[in-house]
């Protein structure tokens, strides 16, 4: 066995691309699982017996079937149906890049619904009694106390989740996306150095998910700066 | 379940999908608990072994371990089986890359389980084990263990609910599973939905199945709250 370090290096370039088509499939299905998230973990907290149902439903599907599957029944699945391929969203559902992203946002809504309301379960009782005491309306309430202080609980627990996001994106090589996992294999493919180009894409995804891990640790404090404070 | 006579092999499929994720399980727990081991031992390299280990595994993607193992396993292996003086080809069947590459995953995340329960294990236990006599690993499986077993227990259904669900990734590298076989009725029959949803619903019977198990598990290992809440609801029918 013959390792050329030198051809992990030169590798790196070629795959730039690549990280970028996967960055901003993770971007991009961060912020729409975030929003999507946030709504559905509201849902779960509604005690009316059809919306418990919905996202009760929802989130087990979700996060109770492989990603993969979920990446097929959008992407391939879909197709199926003559009323999808002639509606208005088609030239959308098309595209194998926006069903990853369908995907990927609906599969870490799932997960963030349950954060979401975990750390809304976990907001100490007495600051929101201090919010009716104040007056503050039900609205007003979720924007000034609940929301703020539920997204502080969560966000260690929400960057965890990116994380996996992160590692999720390697599913699109599935569906013929050209990012970083395609991007490998198919260098390995035309130049047979295997465990040179494994290296050099593990390189990438190590980097960016440590990038990630550091900035939500500053976040973090920055967040939760109450929590840190000298005194 | 007939789906245009393509129902038996879905349930082949996933046949070959529990059996993948049990023996997985078996192996991934063995990995969790060196890991874990290593990662409290005295000795240095060791605590960096095994951390070194847990970081690199968890920061990569599942599908791309996975092609790592199928592809760089065998030429990991050969390497290794040239020093024993063995020549020629060398090859891993896509079941037990499959079965190392989930093993490998399971025991990184199983590490950090089993080293928190372990952490949570009062220095009196040992201390208490060793006064009464016990050797060192009479006091692993009789004293630690149980109590270890119930602290991890929740972590490590969730683990195996995961694991569970990357089992569809070796298909990726070939392997007859449930979702092999949901992906060739999909291709043969044009009715992607319908395989792919049948697949799911699969999925989701394991997965439900499992999290019934871990629940009558979890009230096993702990008799003691399960008793205090009988014991609590049998007297409030009392009053």
């Amino acid at each position: 066995m013959n390792f050329d370090v030198m051809a992990v290096f030169s590798a790196l370039p070629l795959l730039v691309d690549a990280t970028k088509t996967t960055l901003s499939l993770v971007f991009l299905a961060c912020i729409f699982g975030l929003i999507l998230g946030v709504i559905l973990g509201l849902m779960r907290l509604i005690k009316n017996p059809v919306v418990q149902l919905f996202s009760g439903s929802y989130v087990f599907f979700f996060r109770g079937t492989p990603l993969l599957i979920q990446i097929f029944l959008i992407y391939y699945g879909l197709a199926q149906f003559s009323a999808v391929q002639n509606s208005i969203f088609w030239p959308i559902l098309e595209k194998p890049f926006w069903c990853a992203i369908i995907a990927f946002s609906l599969n870490s809504a799932a997960y963030i619904a349950e954060i979401v309301r975990g750390a809304i379960l976990s907001i100490p009782k007495g600051e929101i009694e201090a919010a009716d005491a104040i007056g503050l309306g039900e609205l007003d309430k979720y924007r000034h106390i609940i929301l703020p202080r539920a997204f502080g609980i969560m966000w260690p627990a929400y960057s965890n989740e990116v994380i996996f996001v992160i590692k999720g994106s390697a599913l699109a090589s599935t569906i013929t996306i050209m990012e970083l996992t395609l991007k490998t294999r198919d260098l390995m493919a035309k130049n047979y150095l295997i465990l040179e180009m494994f290296a050099a894409s593990a390189i990438i995804y190590m980097s960016i998910s440590w990038l990630f891990m550091l900035f939500a640790k500053v976040l973090e404090r920055l967040i939760n700066r109450h929590r840190y404070a000298k005194r | 379940m007939d789906l245009y006579g393509y129902g038996h092999l879905l349930l082949m499929g996933a046949g070959l999908t529990i059996k993948l994720a049990l023996v997985s399980l078996v192996f991934g727990l063995l990995f969790g608990l060196l890991g874990a081991a290593a990662k409290t031992s005295r000795f240095w390299p060791l605590r960096m072994l095994a951390g070194a280990y847990t970081t690199f595994v968890r920061a990569l993607p599942e599908l791309l371990f996975v092609m790592f193992v199928y592809f760089g396993g065998a030429i990991l292996l050969r390497y290794v089986l040239s020093f024993f003086g063995h020549k020629g080809y060398t090859d891993i069947s896509a079941f037990w890359s499959g079965v190392t590459a989930l093993s490998v995953m399971f025991g990184a995340y199983a590490t950090e389980v089993f080293y928190m329960a372990l952490k949570q294990i009062d220095k009196g236990q040992y201390e208490a084990a060793k006064s009464v006599g016990l050797s060192p690993i009479k006091t692993f499986f009789r004293i630690i263990m149980p109590q270890m077993w119930r602290v991890a227990l929740p972590g490590l259904g969730n683990l195996f609910l995961v694991l569970l669900k990357d089992t569809a990734l070796v298909s990726v590298v070939g392997l007859h599973d449930l979702m092999y076989f949901a992906q060739n009725g999909a291709r043969s029959t044009q009715k992607a939905f319908d395989f792919y949803m049948a697949a799911a619903l699969l999925y989701l019977l394991m997965t439900t199945v499992v999290m019934a198990l871990m629940h009558v598990l979890e009230r096993l290992a702990n008799p003691a709250r399960s008793h205090s809440t009988k014991f609590k609801q049998t007297q409030r029918g009392v009053l």
